[in-house]
Order: structure tokens, then sequence, then C-alpha cells
């Protein structure tokens, strides 16, 4: 209940559908282009190979995610004036979920490769072999952090409930 | 309703991050853009030379072709053994292109060794050419690619690369007496400096040559389809 209250609440409000809609094609994009199912040249190809269904989705579960949490958060900050609460859990899971795209045949890995030499080699080789696992930790990330704006949004609404009667 | 000094310290924090992450990615976009027009430069100078000379860091040293030496068209293949994107080309692609173009003798395709990921893909690669002393490059190209796991986690060691090498039939004799000699060392890193040389800044990275000079990259293990266009529409022009 509380949950779907949250959620109704944020999203009543159609500019912030826009903005979780915004955020997540945003970072769609980025994680499917560094993830090389997205191509721009030399046409544009949208391609997501048999073998990739499990990274796709869980891409698509951490963009989808990414949206709503961030759009929680303006919306806390924006209508319920409340500081910017589970901020690094949301940062912190886009960065990471974003970081498993640098696998080093990518040109981003390739720049990482050239420039730090054998611990880029390092750095690249984990983020290359542990990309689900990676991607599963930033997907539990943005969950914890989407419960702790959904908990901090109910309880400031029932306190100023509280204060006004 | 004003904001408590807390709320302002936090939405100064998370702007900084936001902005921080935005000049990240804008440069590296920059950057990408940037590469990519440098590429074209290098390109448009290298259509003005005759067709050898052009070829010539491209297949005069050397480098295993697949088809006929008289196709029309040039593919030039930039791979990593350790690469999983090279894998997808080289196990879901490569067929198909084989099938509709290099059999047809409308295609040749050369490989170029481009070893990103240390010592063990450089390993992978002079297997590769040890085993074209046999004539057995494609087979044991493949092999690899089929036998392919994580990166770096000793699959591609001497005393693996070893084992592998022995069961695609090769004289392991004579296999061992070039892959402990590194006899092809200086020529992957050659095949290297020609890639960077080339504008090629990841894998696989092809480059298409058309018998009028016209070249065309595609970055990444693209689908089947993109490869389908451009080349059909090189065979066409």
């Amino acid at each position: 209940m509380r949950n779907i209250s949250a959620m109704q609440m944020v999203f009543a409000n159609r500019s912030y559908v826009g903005l979780a809609v915004a955020i997540s094609v945003g970072f769609f994009i980025l994680f499917n282009t560094l993830d090389e199912y997205l191509f721009f040249s030399p046409i544009l190809v949208f391609y997501v190979p048999p073998g990739a269904v499990t990274n796709f989705s869980l891409s698509i579960a951490i963009t989808t995610l990414l949206g709503i949490v961030i759009s929680m958060n303006v919306y806390m900050f924006e209508k319920l004036q409340v500081g910017l609460k589970g901020t690094s859990s949301w940062l912190s899971g886009s960065f990471i979920a974003t970081a498993t795209g640098v696998c080093g045949c990518t040109s981003l890995g390739f720049a990482v490769i050239s420039t730090f030499g054998s611990a880029g080699i390092l750095a690249s080789s984990f983020l290359t072999n542990y990309q689900i696992p990676l991607k599963i930790a930033s997907l539990a990330i943005l969950f914890a952090a989407y419960y702790s704006v959904r908990k901090n949004m109910i309880s400031t609404c029932i306190n100023r409930k509280d204060n006004n009667r | 309703m004003v904001l408590g000094k807390s709320s302002k310290k936090s939405f100064a924090i998370i702007a900084i991050i936001v902005g921080v992450m935005g000049v990240g990615i804008g440069a590296y976009s920059i950057a990408t853009v940037g590469s990519r027009l440098n590429q074209t430069a290098t390109q448009s100078e290298w259509m003005l030379l005759p067709s050898t000379e052009r070829l010539h860091p491209l297949a005069l040293n050397g480098s295993p072709l697949l088809g006929s030496p008289d196709a029309p068209i040039t593919m030039v293949e930039y791979g990593d053994y350790q690469c999983s994107n090279c894998q997808r080309f080289a196990t879901q692609v490569k067929p198909l292109i084989i099938e509709n173009y290099i059999n047809s003798g409308k295609v040749k395709l050369i490989f170029k060794d481009f070893t990103i990921y240390g010592n063990d893909s450089v390993n992978g690669a002079i297997a590769t050419h040890c085993a074209s002393e046999q004539n057995k490059f494609w087979e044991m190209h493949d092999f690899i690619y089929q036998n392919q796991k994580a990166v770096n986690s000793g699959w591609l060691s001497e005393d693996s690369i070893k084992k592998l090498a022995s069961g695609i039939g090769l004289d392991m004799q004579q296999f061992n007496t070039c892959f402990d000699g590194k006899r092809y060392a200086q020529r992957i890193t050659e095949n290297f400096n020609d890639g960077k040389a080339a504008g090629v800044n990841g894998t696989p990275t092809f480059i298409i040559i058309d018998g009028k000079g016209q070249i065309v990259t595609v970055a990444g293990a693209q689908p089947f389809n993109t490869f389908k266009q451009v080349l059909d529409k090189m065979l066409e022009g």
C-alpha cells in the first residue's frame, strides 16, 4: 500500500513521468552503446545477440529503476523540500552499472588500458569477467535506494500531516 | 519553505557529482568523435595512394587471408583472442560472411592481431601464426574463439595454449619450437601499431576496402545485416 502511494504521489505529476522516462532512456542509450548492442555507424543498428539476453535484461531493470529513483529524489527535494537522501546509493548503483560496460574491447576500455597499462588491463579484465554479478549488485543497490527514498517520503508526509492537525 | 543548511549542502554535493559525470561523459563523447574525425582524415589520405601501397600495412606483412586474393573487396579485421565481442563475430557473423561473400569470391578477409589484454592475448596470436606454418591458421583461430574463457584466467597461458593447439592435429614439436621461440612476436607488435595508425581503438574493428579505394570502418561486433548492407553497396557501386 505504502509502495503504491509513494509512486502515485510522484508520478501523478506528468513532469516527473517525463523526467523518469528521459533519465531511463539516457542511461539505456549509454549502457547499450557501451555493451555494443547499439551502434550509430556506419548505420544505426540496435541488436541484442542471443547470448546477451541476461545482461540486456539487467540493463533494462537498472535503467528503469534509475529513472524511478532519481525522479523520486528530485520530487522529495522539490516538493517536500527534503535533502537528497539515498543519493549516494543511486549514484554508486549507476556508477557500477556504467563501469561494467568498460570492456577492454570497446574504445572506452581501450582508452583505460592505454592510459593505465597493467592496472588498466586488470581493471578491465575484472569488469568484463564479472559484468553480470556487478550489474546484479548495482540493481540491489538501486532497490535499496528505492526503499530508502520511499520510506523517507512516507515518513515526511506522515510527520507533516500530524503537524498540520 | 526555505531549505535547511544540510539540504543545501546535499544539493551542492549532488550538483557537483552530476556535473563531474556530465563532463566525463561529454569528454568521452568528444574524444570518440575526435578520434573518428582523425580516422577519416587518415583514411582520406590513404585513399589517394595506389592500391598496393594502401594495402601494404594491412596485408603485406604475411597476415593470413581467407578467400580469393582476387576478390574485389578486402575486409581487414582487427581482433583479440580474449575479446568476447570478437568471439561473437567469429562464431555468429563470420560464418554468414564466408557463406555469402567469401565463398563466392566477392570478399577476402584478412585477420590482424590487435592484442589489448596483455601477454595471454599475445600467446593466442603467436599460436595462430605458428599454426599457419602448418597451414592451419584459420583452424587455430576458430578453435581458440570456440574455447574462449574468462579474460586473463589462464586459458591462454603458455601451457594451456599448447594443450589447445594439440586439439587441432598440429605437429606439436614444430609448433612448440615456433611458439617457445616467440617467432611471430614482432609481427604481432607491427599489427598492433598498424591498427593504431589506422585509427583502431577497440576490437573487433573492420576496415572494408573496395576495388576503387572506398573505405568503410565498422567498429564492434555488429550484426550480419550491417556487413551485408556495406558489402552490397560496395559491390553495386
